[in-house]
């Protein structure tokens, strides 16, 4: 960045951060953001780059729970949810605990409460319609009989087990994803030795399903302008075509990618900026997630 | 037909877990043994196109909404083994990123949707371009392959959340089979489109499957398709839970005698369970045989009549 560069061009103005912020943290409309930078001088408040919106906004944010590493979070998460899994039919008790604890690790993580619960009730039409008919597997019926008969209890038990355990299971994930960078989860996967070929996979989905919903989106608004009445199964035929003409520009971009790769240097293996480290912060969340585990799990 | 957790019991989760983990180790050597650095990122690349392209979704009937799943089309573009890796990598990240699924029952949601769904589209549809090799024999047993592999998955989901108790069968397959018949039909449509296109536009891109219909490799996957099947409906078969019994005789575990009291079938072992099972397993191979000699003869009269007129 040359100093004869004006604020006003459009260009990032290299003033300091504001105090007690981290070198890579600024502000945006009342929110804190952190997240590697491109460009090489410290960037002022208002100042220009890309922000993703909804769930990638939320990685940026600056708190506590974001800093943990993301091998820990991944590893508690799993922990967590398979505790949450293998219980037996949960008391109230804990799962008011656990979803206290889930809560405020999301109040922690300043993610906005109402955001966590949307996306955790997504799963209950799902769960719901299964949990409506556990009873029936049990042995009971829908009717008077199965809803207040001698085996109904079980059945219902059952219900509530599996609504209650899809809930937590899902605000848990909601949580690990709404306070951890894409590229940390990626880079905690690629040290947690997952395959190097799911680590490209992920890392071109994060990248690149975006660029294809946008070119998805303005086909069919193309197709809604130029023909707004048409019948569904020429609709649907159609949508056949545009997603092969999508697949067609899509396997020239591989094309272009992969030369743009090897220009750079590519040569097998993706390596990230974000760096890993474990700290107390990270063994205190552990303990945490394996008390709680064990308490739902045993309990 | 994303099975979120909480469903599942123990068995299962294994049971699925394994046959997901054997199926994607094959598919991660096959892979990394024959593609290039190039070919890998063009399916990488693909990957992301086949999750933007779930965002299609098509109006079934009664208000409901089904998406696109890709699992066949994947398997068309890319071959089986690709196409396993890529939809097991795309409900990774639904699980993880879009509450689609949970994180413990993906073992049995890669089973259905990057296993069974990919290779029954793909022997469909392999099936038909060794039939006849022209551009609606194509067509033809692409909306077949995925309307075949989106049922498939939608049964063998059943079958799962059936084996942990948490339906009846008759239910779940009846629900599950009659939505996904609808939804398959969208799915179909949208697959046969792209195929269509795609052969008119570069057929070159539509060669790479001619060296992959091997007859070794299509009873590979038949046989691996029936393994997993038969592997579950033993699992369901035996006595309701191998671990709630352990419990039962160890009264220090009390965490899980505890839920087998609660349940009012603890125990108790229906009789002829083994026959539904067995049932409903021969009922999806003999509807799957069924769906492959109507395709077969479809495909061979087509042909027939194509080199009458020639």
């Amino acid at each position: 960045m040359s100093a004869d560069i004006r604020p006003g061009d459009g260009a990032p103005t290299a003033t300091p951060p504001a105090p007690g912020l981290h070198r890579d943290a600024h502000e945006h409309n009342g929110e804190v953001h952190r997240h590697v930078h491109h460009h090489p001088e410290r960037a002022g408040p208002g100042h220009d780059h890309g922000h993703g919106q909804g769930l990638e906004r939320l990685t940026y944010l600056v708190s506590p729970i974001h800093d943990l590493d993301p091998r820990a979070k991944i590893v508690g998460a799993i922990v967590l949810i398979l505790a949450i899994v293998l219980s037996p039919p949960m008391r109230a008790a804990e799962f008011i605990g656990l979803w206290a604890l889930l809560l405020s690790a999301a109040a922690i993580g300043r993610l906005p409460l109402r955001w966590v619960l949307a996306r955790a009730a997504v799963v209950l039409p799902v769960a719901g319609t299964i949990a409506l008919f556990a009873p029936l597997a049990r042995g009971g019926s829908l009717s008077v009989g199965g809803v207040a008969g001698a085996y109904a209890g079980g059945g219902w038990v059952a219900a509530w087990a599996i609504l209650s355990k899809a809930f937590l299971a899902v605000t848990v994930t909601v949580v690990l994803s709404g306070t951890t960078p894409t590229s940390k989860i990626i880079r905690g996967l690629e040290s947690l030795r997952v395959p190097d070929v799911f680590i490209a996979l992920f890392s071109f989905l994060y990248r690149y399903t975006d660029v294809f919903r946008a070119q998805l989106r303005s086909l069919r608004t193309a197709l809604e302008s130029r023909a707004p009445s048409m019948p569904r199964v020429r609709r649907w035929r159609l949508y056949g075509n545009l997603a092969g003409n999508l697949f067609l520009r899509a396997y020239d971009r591989g094309e272009r990618i992969h030369q743009a790769m090897l220009c750079r240097g590519f040569s097998g293996s993706l390596p990230t900026a974000d760096t890993l480290g474990l700290s107390a912060a990270d063994a205190l969340l552990m303990l945490v997630v394996l008390l709680a585990a064990a308490a739902v799990a045993l309990y | 037909m994303h099975i979120p957790d909480g469903m599942l019991d123990a068995k299962t989760m294994a049971g699925t877990w394994a046959v997901a983990a054997t199926g994607l180790g094959i598919g991660v050597r096959a892979v990394r043994t024959r593609m290039t650095d190039g070919r890998l990122v063009l399916m990488a690349v693909l990957a992301a196109l086949v999750f933007a392209l779930q965002m299609l979704n098509f109006p079934v009937a009664g208000g409901t909404s089904g998406h696109f799943a890709g699992g066949a089309l994947a398997a068309v573009l890319l071959g089986p083994w690709p196409a396993m890796i890529v939809m097991s990598a795309v409900l990774v990240v639904q699980a993880f990123f879009f509450a689609d699924g949970g994180v413990i029952s993906l073992g049995a949601n890669i089973v259905n949707m990057a296993v069974v769904a990919p290779l029954v589209g793909w022997w469909v549809y392999s099936l038909a371009v060794r039939i006849s090799d022209t551009r609606s024999a194509r067509m033809a047993g692409a909306f077949v392959a995925a309307w075949a592999a989106c049922v498939a998955a939608a049964l063998a989901a059943a079958l799962m959340l059936w084996a942990s108790g948490a339906a009846p069968l008759l239910f779940l397959a009846g629900a599950m089979t009659f939505w996904h018949a609808l939804i398959g039909v969208g799915e179909g449509l949208v697959t046969a489109g792209l195929v269509g296109y795609v052969f008119r536009l570069r057929p070159d891109l539509m060669r790479a499957d001619t060296e992959i219909l091997r007859p070794r490799g299509l009873a590979l996957s038949l046989g691996a398709v029936a393994v997993a099947a038969t592997g579950l409906s033993l699992l369901a078969s035996r006595a309701p839970d191998g671990l709630e019994t352990v419990a039962g005789t160890l009264p220090s575990l009390g965490g899980a005698g505890t839920a087998s009291k609660l349940s009012p079938m603890a125990g108790y072992i229906v009789p002829g369970i083994a026959n539904e099972a067995l049932v409903g397993v021969l009922a999806g191979l003999v509807g799957l045989i069924i769906t492959s000699v109507a395709v077969y003869l479809g495909l061979r009269s087509l042909r027939s009549r194509r080199a009458a007129r020639g």
